[in-house]
């Protein structure tokens, strides 16, 4: 039951999945997409890359926790009883 | 209130806002002070192609004043006044200075962001750590027209650090990303 409900929720056009996002979240992944980019390069991008590819920041930290965390939590959402 | 993604280190958990007393920007700031106090702030939205965030004050009673007027930096010309707030060495030093640092706009250009292009302000004043997420103002428009994100780089691989600075950051070409990507986002939320 469980498992037929998560496999549902991958039904229907992808492109609805960006139907919750604000408009200027639903371009910029858009842009990425239409140039035939895959859905998982594309997410790698969206949660990876924090500044521009020639700006060095200023301290902190710019790594790919983003995409890391993103895909834990799916993970345990998914697959763990946990979440 | 905004800042730069990579300031908050991937997460808002147990972040929180310095409230620095000071007194006026014009008192003299006490730099034997090491204690400050602080509020819980959270992440209310957030674009990591463009390395920006808003946050909001966890405390609904809570309030730090208004957000300043945001302009898009289109109508700015090369050579124009701006001015910015910051905390320079504050992240590699430690050294907690509310300092204004006036300069020019030396370019506008578009910069790479995996593919997505975004347009910054070169700002032409040499930023250190610290100052990242610093506004960017425009006394001619009387608004905030960038956020300061760090400085050029080649896009190259390895290099070195001297002293945990890396050379190739010592220049005035400070990027500062334009405004109208806060400001889409303050009215998305």
């Amino acid at each position: 039951m469980c498992d037929s409900r998560v496999a549902s929720a991958f039904d229907g056009p992808p492109e609805e999945w960006l139907d919750a996002l604000p408009a200027w979240q639903r371009a910029d992944i858009e842009e990425l997409t239409s140039r035939g980019t895959r859905a998982d390069v594309v997410v790698e991008r969206y949660l990876t890359v924090l500044s521009a590819t020639t700006t060095a920041p200023l301290g902190g930290m710019g790594a790919a926790f983003y995409r890391d965390k993103f895909t834990e939590q799916i993970y345990l959402f998914l697959c763990s009883s946990e979440q | 209130m905004a800042t730069c993604l990579h300031n908050i280190g991937g997460s808002d958990r147990n972040l929180r806002l310095l409230a620095i007393d000071g007194g006026s920007i014009n008192g003299y700031q006490d730099t034997t002070e090491t204690s400050f106090e602080s509020m819980p702030i959270r992440v209310k939205a957030s674009d990591s192609l463009r390395d920006i965030c808003l946050l909001e004050l966890t405390d609904p009673q809570a309030s730090v004043g208004s957000f300043p007027k945001i302009a898009s930096p289109d109508s700015l010309n090369v050579g124009e006044l701006v001015f910015t707030f910051g905390f320079p060495h504050s992240t590699d030093a430690g050294r907690v200075v509310l300092t204004r640092q006036d300069s020019i706009v030396g370019a506008k250009v578009l910069l790479n962001s995996q593919g997505v292009k975004t347009k910054h302000v070169v700002v032409n004043l040499q930023a250190r750590p610290g100052q990242s997420g610093g506004p960017v103002y425009s006394p001619r428009l009387q608004a905030v027209v960038g956020m300061i994100m760090g400085s050029f780089a080649p896009a190259t691989q390895g290099g070195i650090l001297l002293g945990n600075i890396d050379p190739q950051t010592l220049h005035q070409t400070t990027h500062a990303i334009s405004a109208e990507y806060l400001q889409r986002m303050v009215t998305s939320v």
